[in-house]
C-alpha cells in the first residue's frame, strides 16, 4: 500500500510547527508572568538567555506540533493506493493489462491503423513480468481476442494479424468486453489502454459503462482532427408508373463532412456492373447534396446497384451500393361517399396517393358493392366512414379476405353501425357502438400503442414520434374482447385475434385488428376527415395510414441495402428470398424450442463464403464486410436474393470527442499520480492517461484520510486547550 | 497600612485620605514625644528666603512677654493705645513642593500596598506636616513628563491632597526628562522633597539635582522601594515584566539572587552617593515598614544632622 498526496504543497505547513517550539521558547513563563518595576539589573544577568531556550511543557508542544502536523497532511490530500507498490510500475505482481483496440472502419484511413499499432506494441512493451494482458478489438461490437495470458507475445502475433474492417464504432462495447476480463480478474491493479480514434458518434450511439473500480484508464489517441470526408450515405429509390411498367428513379445522397473534405467529385450510377450515367458535383463547404439520376424501367428482377465516387485529390471513396426489387403494386379500393369524393375530406386518398415505399394503385369507388371478379387483383379494400356491404357484396369481400385480401374500415358517422351485422362477426375485432363526444377542451389522444406490431414498429424510438399530438373529438366504442388473464401478463400478443393496435385515453380502442382467415381487417374508430379528429393535420397522419395500409394490403416495403454490422434474422431473410414462408417462422420458433431447425438456405458473403440459414434458433446473422450477398437455396442453386450491404456511414463522421471527456465518463475520478503510472506503463508516449480508482466512491474512500486527519487535529486541539487551560498565573497583578 | 478608615468609608474628603488619623496620631504623638526635635527642624529646615517679607497676615494678637518688641504695630498702638503683635501665617516658613513620582514602575507592590499607595501617603503627610509649620505648601506630579502642577500657597494644602488622590501609576515614566522638565519650572526657592523609586543610573539625576541645589532649593530624595524590589523572593521560573518597558524575561530566581540583590544594593549606595554628593537628602523608603515609621525616622535623622550642624549646607 503507497501513499500519495493530490496537494503536496500543502506539506510546506510543516514549516508551521516551528510556530509551537518560538512561542514555547518566547513565551516559556508567560502562564507565570510577574510583573516587576524594572528589569534594568536583570538584563544584565547573562543566566536568563540560557534559561529562555529551555523547553518546559514538552505535552504542549508535542500537542501543538501534531495539530500542524495533521493540518499539513489533511490539505495535502493523501491518497492510499491499496495494492500497488510506491514505483507503481516496475515491482507491482498483480497487474491485469486489458489491451482495448479499435478495428472500425475510419480506422482504415490516414494512417490510423499504423499509428495503433505502434501504440500498441508500446504498451505491450511496458509489461513487466509477471504482468498479464489481454486484448479487445472492438468496431460494432467488442470480442475478446486474446484471454487474459502472462506471455505478451501472443497479443503481438494477435495484432500482427489483425487489420481494420469495415464495422462502425462502440467504444462503449470494446470497454464492456474489458470490463468483463477485469470483473474476472484477480489481480488488484487493473489497467485499461484504449486506442481509438474517438470518433464522437462511436461514444454517443453506443454503451456508456463505467469501467470497473479501481481500474487504471490509459487513452492513445490516434486519429486526426484536419481531416474530412466524403461519402454517399444514401440512395433512396422513387418507384413510379408509365405505361405500365414499373419504374424507379434512383437518387444518391452525398455528403461532405470537415474542412478538409474535397469539394468536387464526380459521381456515377452502374446498374448491374454497367455504368449508366455519370455526372460532377460541386459540394458546399460542409453539408450534403442530393444527386438524382435517370428513372430506370425495372425488369422483372431485381438489379444491383452501385453509386461510384471519385473525389478530387484521388482520394478513395467506398461506393454505395444498393439493389433495387420490382415491387408489386399494391392494389387498393377506396369507398367513400360522395362528400368525400367532393374533395372536402381528401386526406386519405392524398394520402395513398404519395409516391415512396410501396408503389399503390387507388381505385375510388362511391359504394361498397363488390362481385368477386371485381375483387380479383384487389389488395385492399377501403371503407372509408361507409356502412359494411350486405349480401352479396358481404359475401364477396368476405371471400376475398379469407383467401388473403385486406380491409381497412374508418368506422365515421357515415359507417352505420347497423350494417355491422352478426354477419360480419366473424371478420371483425368487435362491432362499433355509439358514438363518444369529447369537449374539445379535453379531446382524447393517442395513450397506448402497440409498439410491437408492424403498424407501429417504425415509432418505436426514443420520443418525438408525435403519436400523442392529435385530438380526438369524436369517436366510437369498440368493445374487443379482453385477452384472458390467465393466458398471459394480459398485454397483446400476435396470436391474439381480435387484437387492440392502439387505444385514446380513455381505454377505448382507436385501431384494432382481426385476422380472418389468411386475410387481415383493421378498424378505425374515427374518421380521417379534420371534423371528429385533428388527425389529418399532424405530420404523423401520412406514415400511421402508409403503414396500416401496407400491413393491411400484406405488402412489405424492399430493403434495398443493409449496413455493415447490422444484424439479421435468418427468419427475415428466408422470408425475403421465398425460401420461408412468414407464417412458418413464428410457428416454427414457438415449436422448435431451442435445438435448430435444419438449414433452409446458404447467405453467401462477396467474399464466397457461406452461411447457412437456420429459421429455427439460428444465430443471427452479422454482415461483417460490404458488397452483395447472395441467398441461395444450395450453394450451387439460383440466387434467391440479394442483400446490398454497404459501411456504416457514421464511421465517416470526423467529430470526435475528447478522450479527457472519455475518461470522465468512464473514470471520472482521475489521479495525476495514476496518470503517471500508467504513462510509464505506455512509454510515456500516450496522450490520455487517468488513474479513476474507478468510481466516486472508491475515489473518495482513498482520498478520505483527510477528514479523519483533520478529526484527529481537532481531537488535539481540544486536548492543547485543556492542557493550557491548566496551567494559571504565579503571580497576581500589581495594585 | 490604613486600609480601613474613615475617609476610605466615605465619611470624610478625599484631601483627608492621607491624613489617616491612626498616623496622624501617631504623628502626633511622635510630634509631642520629639517635638523639640521636630520644631527645631522645620525651624532651621524650613528658614525662609523672604523672612519677614510674607504677605500672608493672619491675625493680631496681645503682646505677650517674651515677644519681641519690634513686632508690635505702632500704629495699631497710637489708635488704641493697646500693644498688638501681627501675625503673619509665612512668617518663618518656606514653599514646600512635593515632587511625586506617578510612573507606572511605582505602581509594583508585594505587600498589601503598592509603592505608589505608599508614596501617597507619605507625599500627604509631608504636606500635613509643612503645613502645619507654616510652610507653602503645593505639589507636582511626573511620570514621563509633568501631569498636573499644584503651585504652592498657605492655602492649597486641600488642592495638594486632591491631586495626591487623583494622582495614578499607570503610565510608563522617564525619570530623567521629566525631572528635568520639573528643574526648568521651578524658579522660587523652597524645600523640595522628590518620592521615587529611582530607577535610573545616579549619574542620570546629578545634573537636574544640582540644578535644584543652585536655585537655593533643599532638597530631599525619599527613595521607595518594595521588599520584593530588592530581595526578590519568588521561588520556580516565571517570566518577569517590565512595568516601564513592558519587556518579558524569562528568569529562575534561584540562580538570580544573590547578584540581583548585590545590584540594587550597588545601586541605592550609588544613589546616596550621588546625592550626597549633590547635597541632597537621601532618605530610603521602605514600604514594608509603617509610613510613621519612616517619618519619624527621617526627623530624627534630620535632627542628628542638625546636631551636626550640617543645616549650614542647606540655608
Amino acid at each position: 500500500m503507497g501513499l500519495s498526496f493530490l496537494t503536496p504543497l500543502f506539506l510546506a505547513g510543516f514549516i508551521g510547527i516551528m510556530v509551537p517550539l518560538i512561542v514555547h521558547l518566547i513565551r516559556r513563563h508567560r502562564g507565570r508572568v510577574i510583573p516587576f518595576p524594572s528589569l534594568m539589573f536583570l538584563r544584565r544577568l547573562p543566566v536568563e538567555t540560557v534559561q529562555r531556550r529551555t523547553l518546559r511543557d514538552w505535552p504542549l508542544l508535542l500537542l501543538r506540533i501534531g495539530v500542524l502536523v495533521l493540518i499539513a497532511l489533511a490539505f495535502a490530500r493523501p491518497v492510499l493506493q491499496l495494492g500497488a507498490e510506491e514505483d507503481g510500475v516496475a515491482g507491482d505482481p498483480l497487474r491485469e493489462v486489458v489491451l482495448v483496440v479499435d478495428r472500425s472502419w475510419s480506422m482504415a484511413g490516414d494512417g490510423r491503423w499504423e499509428r495503433a499499432m505502434e501504440e500498441a506494441q508500446d504498451a505491450l512493451g511496458g509489461l513487466v513480468s509477471p504482468d498479464r494482458a489481454s486484448l479487445v478489438l472492438f468496431d460494432g461490437v467488442g470480442r475478446v481476442v486474446v484471454e487474459p495470458t502472462l506471455d505478451p507475445g501472443r497479443v503481438r502475433t494477435a495484432l500482427d494479424t489483425v487489420q481494420p474492417g469495415w464495422g462502425g464504432t462502440q467504444i462503449g462495447a470494446g470497454l464492456q468486453a474489458a470490463s468483463g476480463i477485469l470483473q474476472a480478474s484477480d489481480r488488484s491493479r487493473r489497467e485499461v489502454v484504449l486506442i481509438s480514434d474517438f470518433q464522437r458518434r462511436g461514444w454517443e450511439d453506443g454503451p456508456r459503462d463505467p469501467l470497473p473500480e479501481g481500474t487504471t484508464f490509459v487513452t492513445a489517441d490516434v486519429g486526426d482532427d484536419g481531416l474530412g470526408s466524403m461519402i454517399v450515405s444514401d440512395v433512396t429509390l422513387e418507384y413510379t408508373f408509365q405505361e405500365g411498367r414499373q419504374r424507379v428513379q434512383p437518387s444518391a445522397r452525398v455528403v461532405r463532412q470537415g474542412e478538409e473534405a474535397p469539394t468536387r467529385a464526380e459521381i456515377s450510377i452502374e446498374i448491374d456492373g454497367q455504368e449508366i450515367e455519370a455526372t460532377t458535383i460541386e459540394m458546399p463547404s460542409d453539408g450534403a447534396v442530393s444527386v438524382p439520376f435517370a428513372p430506370i424501367t425495372l425488369p422483372p428482377e431485381a438489379i444491383l446497384g452501385t453509386v461510384h465516387v471519385n473525389a478530387e485529390g484521388g482520394r478513395e471513396i467506398e461506393p454505395f451500393r444498393f439493389v433495387v426489387s420490382p415491387s408489386e403494386v399494391l392494389s387498393v379500393v377506396l369507398v367513400e361517399d360522395g362528400d368525400a369524393l367532393g374533395e372536402e375530406a381528401p386526406y386519405l386518398r392524398r394520402a395513398l396517393e404519395v409516391q415512396g415505399g410501396v408503389p399503390m394503385q387507388v381505385e375510388t369507388r362511391r359504394t361498397a358493392n363488390f362481385s368477386d371478379a371485381e375483387l380479383e387483383g384487389v389488395d385492399l379494400v377501403i371503407l372509408n366512414d361507409v356502412p359494411l356491404p350486405g349480401g352479396a357484396s358481404a359475401a364477396a369481400l368476405q371471400s376475398h379476405l379469407r383467401g388473403g385480401g385486406g380491409l381497412f374500415v374508418a368506422a365515421g358517422p357515415g359507417s352505420d353501425a347497423d350494417s355491422w351485422s352478426t354477419a360480419w362477426t366473424e371478420f371483425i375485432p368487435a362491432r362499433p357502438g355509439e358514438i363518444v363526444e369529447r369537449d374539445p377542451a379535453r379531446a382524447a389522444s393517442l395513450a397506448q400503442v402497440d409498439r410491437d406490431h408492424p403498424v407501429f414498429t417504425v415509432f418505436d424510438g426514443e420520443g418525438g414520434t408525435g403519436l400523442g399530438a392529435p385530438r380526438f373529438f369524436r369517436y366510437r366504442r369498440l368493445d374487443v374482447p379482453e385477452p384472458d388473464p390467465a393466458d398471459g401478463d394480459g398485454a397483446a400478443t400476435e396470436e391474439q385475434d381480435p387484437r387492440v393496435l392502439a387505444r385514446l385515453d380513455d381505454g377505448t380502442p382507436i385501431l384494432a385488428q382481426r385476422t380472418p382467415g389468411a386475410g387481415r381487417v383493421l378498424v378505425w374508430t374515427s374518421t380521417f376527415d379534420n371534423e371528429w379528429s385533428d388527425f389529418p393535420l399532424h405530420p404523423v397522419f401520412l406514415p400511421v395510414v402508409r403503414e396500416i395500409v401496407q400491413f393491411a394490403g400484406a405488402r412489405r416495403e424492399s430493403v434495398p441495402f443493409f449496413t455493415v454490422g447490422q444484424p439479421l434474422d435468418p427468419s427475415f431473410v428466408l422470408i425475403e428470398a421465398g425460401l420461408l414462408e412468414e407464417g412458418m417462422a413464428a410457428a416454427g420458433e414457438e415449436e422448435g424450442g431451442e435445438a435448430p431447425g435444419p438449414a433452409l438456405g446458404l447467405l453467401i458473403d462477396p467474399d464466397g463464403s457461406a452461411v447457412e440459414l437456420v429459421a429455427d434458433g439460428g444465430a443471427l446473422l452479422q454482415l461483417a464486410s460490404p458488397g452483395f450477398y447472395e441467398v441461395r437455396e444450395e450453394e450451387e442453386g439460383a440466387t434467391e436474393w440479394v442483400l446490398a450491404v454497404n459501411p456504416d456511414v457514421r464511421e465517416a463522421d470526423p467529430a470526435r470527442i475528447d478522450p479527457e471527456d472519455l475518461t470522465l465518463a468512464v473514470a471520472p475520478e482521475s489521479t495525476a499520480e495514476g496518470a503517471a503510472a500508467a504513462a510509464s506503463l505506455a512509454g510515456g508516449d500516450l496522450s490520455q492517461v487517468s488513474d479513476p480508482e474507478a468510481t466516486l466512491e472508491d475515489g473518495e474512500r482513498r482520498q478520505g484520510a483527510w477528514r479523519f486527519l483533520l478529526a484527529g487535529a481537532i481531537l488535539l486541539l481540544l486536548g492543547e486547550t485543556l492542557l493550557a487551560g491548566r496551567k494559571k498565573p504565579l503571580a497576581k497583578q500589581a495594585g | 497600612m490604613p486600609a480601613e478608615n474613615a475617609w476610605s468609608q466615605g465619611r470624610v474628603g478625599p484631601g483627608a485620605r492621607f491624613l489617616d488619623p491612626k498616623t496622624l496620631q501617631r504623628i502626633g504623638s511622635l510630634e509631642l514625644v520629639a517635638r523639640g526635635v521636630v520644631e527645631g527642624f522645620l525651624q532651621g529646615l524650613h528658614r525662609s528666603p523672604f523672612l519677614g517679607q510674607s504677605m500672608d497676615f493672619a491675625e493680631y494678637r496681645p503682646y505677650v512677654v517674651g515677644d519681641d518688641p519690634r513686632r508690635i504695630d505702632w500704629k495699631v498702638f497710637a489708635r488704641t493705645e493697646r500693644y498688638y503683635v501681627k501675625e503673619y501665617e509665612a512668617e518663618t516658613n518656606t514653599n514646600f513642593t512635593v515632587l511625586l513620582d506617578c510612573s507606572h514602575s511605582m505602581a509594583f507592590g508585594e505587600a498589601e500596598f503598592t509603592k505608589f499607595d505608599y508614596a501617597r501617603y507619605l507625599a500627604a503627610c509631608l504636606s500635613f506636616l509643612a503645613r502645619k509649620q507654616g510652610d507653602r505648601v503645593g505639589i507636582l506630579t511626573f511620570d514621563s513628563k509633568v501631569r498636573e502642577i499644584v503651585p504652592c500657597s498657605a492655602r492649597h494644602l486641600e488642592l495638594v491632597l486632591i491631586t495626591i488622590n487623583r494622582a495614578d501609576a499607570s503610565r510608563r515614566g522617564d525619570f530623567a526628562s521629566a525631572l528635568h522638565d520639573v528643574t526648568s519650572r521651578r524658579t522660587r526657592k523652597g524645600l523640595v522633597a522628590l518620592v521615587s523609586d529611582l530607577y535610573l543610573e545616579p549619574e542620570r539625576f546629578r545634573g537636574p539635582l544640582n540644578r535644584l541645589r543652585e536655585v537655593g532649593n533643599d532638597v530631599m530624595v525619599f527613595h521607595v522601594l518594595d521588599p520584593a524590589e530588592r530581595d526578590l523572593p519568588y521561588e520556580g521560573k516565571f517570566t518577569l515584566e517590565d512595568m516601564e518597558t513592558e519587556e518579558f524575561l524569562p528568569v529562575t530566581p534561584e540562580d538570580l539572587k544573590a547578584e540581583y540583590r548585590e545590584l540594587i544594593a550597588a545601586h541605592i549606595a550609588e544613589v546616596r552617593r550621588v546625592l550626597v554628593g549633590t547635597g541632597a537628602d537621601h532618605i530610603l523608603v521602605d514600604t514594608g515598614k509603617p509610613l510613621d515609621h519612616t517619618l519619624f525616622h527621617y526627623l530624627l535623622s534630620r535632627q542628628e544632622r542638625a546636631r551636626r550642624g550640617q543645616w549650614a549646607s542647606l540655608s
